[in-house]
């Protein structure tokens, strides 16, 4: 579905964990073209500094309600900005955008297990939606470094979704990482299908797992976007050629992703 | 409704507003938020005669009120341009304006005889603030002999509108552009990314991969204007300004400081309704000041 440009209103901004914020949007038309994993391209103000939109991925759509909510880390000067919008308050943004998760045939017959890392959980939401939906709710594992970052928990499990958390601090959950919960492989018999967001370090060995014990895995990159439309060409990833006589080429994360297969995706450095 | 036609050096367009190199793909990803029939011509990603893939990332910083980019003309080359981005445009009622860049002067006479035989393209804009790699990978835009090189290999492999595109980093714009209207342009864009740096200081490193990067956006606006300014003073073809441009009170600036017809860039990114919202203000400016033709104000301030 094409994106449009719209002047969305605040409904709700919560602050839900120190530095991390749950914001709903009134966007009827964008909810109801959105797909679980795309994200939109969020102006923070009207002013020409910060001068470009933030890529913010949806981590809920209501189609009936005609919302979208964000859930964002305020990191910097955009995401700071950002949080001090206030209930009432006009923000222009454009989406839908970007290609989603991919949901598999029902035959195949994967359980679906999302990965998350800290504020990777944010796409990870609408995602477990769609999959409870078809009555195959999944299991989410979800690694953060403390219990001040661990978010959304009751949401997922109100789908039905069994969640297991690690932190690297032991505040939450088991003491640990994301990678500990996976090696436990709590899928049991079925065939896992990996959906997950996280940071880059944290993407790579997850991939690398997947690899070594042929699971599938589909991952949701991160770039430096302007136009988030695949006109600018800031936001590449190098992924594997198809050409003939080529390692790899650049894929844009905007537009080709920011979903990807972990195979397709060159992870050198 | 006053006249805002346009003949830029040949190139006979419905209104001044087009739209900057590399900030706008090719056209089509615009579609779902303007019409494109309503651009006065459209203006692709830079080409190369073999495809590129472009520097590594990061390859993109904000700045104030501006963004650093070092893309690294990225393009799938001219005949992937052709096969593959050039159709879309052909439904489309505005003309289309490929820029080109080369390595070497010899293989931007190869592009441009290229694009001569090609219906479709309306017109060639020049970009000469690409290495030359013969010699020692000086940029072709900052030595006037040079960019007169490039113009002339240019000009003499077509008929169509040649629009050289001039880089600021230069101390004296003027010179480069008499040395290239000279060697036959029939316009002048203006301008080009001015070179910058930023440096994230926690890791101490410079931000752009390729370190430096091309300063674009409303915090080079006052410069680009300028250079707009001088170059009318000290030629006699037409001009494309650019530079920072996001409103219709900019792009008004611009043809009163000498423009024939506009680009917009980087406002692209921060709306792309821009260059609409852009070409609605500066009809409504027309409409309000009584400006029948928009001829009447290119160059207002020097008269
Ligand atoms: C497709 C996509 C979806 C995302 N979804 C979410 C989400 O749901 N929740 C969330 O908290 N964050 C998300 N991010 C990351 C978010 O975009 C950045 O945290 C944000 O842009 C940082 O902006 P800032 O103003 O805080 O930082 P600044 O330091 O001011 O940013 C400077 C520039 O760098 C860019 N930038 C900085 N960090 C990142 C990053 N990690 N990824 C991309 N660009 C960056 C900014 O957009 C800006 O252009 C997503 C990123 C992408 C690409
Ligand atoms: C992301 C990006 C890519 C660009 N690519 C090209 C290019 O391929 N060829 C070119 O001549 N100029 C290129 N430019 C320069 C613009 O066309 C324009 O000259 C410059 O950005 C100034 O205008 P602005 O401030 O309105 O963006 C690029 C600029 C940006 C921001
Ligand atoms: S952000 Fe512009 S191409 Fe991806």
């Amino acid at each position: 579905m094409k994106p449009l440009l719209t002047k969305t209103v605040v409904l709700e901004q919560e602050q839900i964990q120190p530095g991390f914020f749950r914001m709903v949007l009134s966007a009827p038309e964008v909810a109801q073209r959105a797909e679980p994993g795309q994200f939109v391209q969020i102006r923070v103000n009207n002013g020409l500094d910060p001068l470009l939109p933030r890529p913010i991925s949806l981590h809920d759509i209501d189609p009936l309600k005609g919302t979208i909510t964000l859930l964002y880390h305020s990191a910097g000067k955009g995401t700071r900005i950002l949080a001090t919008a206030v209930v009432g308050q006009e923000l222009p943004l454009w989406g839908p955008l970007g290609k989603g998760w991919k949901m598999t045939e029902a035959e195949e017959d994967f359980l679906p297990i999302y990965v998350a890392g800290g504020i990777g959980i944010a796409p990870l939401l609408p995602l477990a939606a769609a999959w409870s939906r078809r009555e195959e709710p999944g299991i989410l594992l979800y690694g953060a470094r403390s219990a001040g970052q661990v978010m959304a928990v009751r949401a997922f499990e109100a789908l039905g979704v069994e969640v297991q958390v690690a932190t690297e601090d032991g505040s939450f959950g088991m003491m640990g990482r994301v990678t500990d919960l996976l090696e436990q492989s709590p899928w049991g018999e079925r065939r896992p299908l990996l959906y997950v967001c996280g940071p880059k370090p944290m993407l790579k060995a997850v991939h690398k797992m997947a690899e070594a014990k042929g699971w599938a895995c589909q991952i949701s990159l991160e770039e430096r976007m302007c136009c988030g439309l695949g006109a600018c060409l800031s936001c590449v990833c190098k992924t594997k050629a198809k050409a003939a006589g080529k390692a790899w080429t650049h894929s844009k994360v905007c537009t080709d992703g920011p979903v990807f297969w972990s195979g397709e995706v060159v992870w050198d450095e | 409704m006053s006249n805002l036609a346009v003949n830029l050096g040949g190139l006979l367009m419905k209104n001044p507003v087009t739209t900057a190199s590399g900030t706008f793909g090719f056209g089509v990803e615009f579609a779902p938020f303007i019409d494109l029939n309503r651009l006065g011509a459209i203006v692709v990603k830079g080409t190369t005669l073999t495809p590129r893939e472009g520097n590594p990332t990061p390859r993109m910083a904000e700045t104030p009120a501006g963004m650093l980019n070092a893309i690294g003309l990225q393009n799938p080359g001219i005949q992937g341009l052709l096969e593959e981005h050039l159709p879309p445009l052909q439904s489309i009622n505005s003309p289309v304006i490929v820029n080109i860049s080369g390595n070497t002067v010899e293989e931007y006479g190869q592009l441009a005889e290229i694009i001569d035989r090609t219906e479709g393209i309306a017109a060639i804009e020049v970009n000469i603030s690409c290495p030359n790699v013969k010699q020692g990978g000086i940029q072709f835009g900052t030595v006037p002999a040079s960019a007169a090189a490039v113009t002339r290999s240019v000009r003499e492999n077509t008929k169509k509108p040649v629009i050289v595109k001039l880089s600021p980093n230069v101390t004296d714009i003027t010179e480069m552009a008499k040395a290239v209207v000279d060697a036959g342009a029939d316009a002048l864009a203006l301008i080009n990314t001015l070179l910058g740096m930023a440096i994230d200081i926690r890791t101490r490193r410079p931000v752009i991969a390729n370190v430096f990067a091309g300063l674009s956006g409303p915090a080079v606006k006052p410069v680009a204007l300028r250079m707009v300014y001088q170059v009318y003073k000290a030629v006699s073809v037409p001009l494309l300004g650019m530079g920072g441009i996001s409103n219709a009170d900019d792009a008004i600036e611009f043809i009163m400081a000498g423009a024939t017809s506009i680009a917009v860039g980087t406002a692209n990114f921060t709306n792309p309704r821009a260059t609409m919202d852009i070409l609605e203000g500066i009809e409504a400016f027309c409409l309000r000041e009584g400006v029948r033709d928009i001829s009447e104000i290119i160059g207002a301030v020097h008269h």
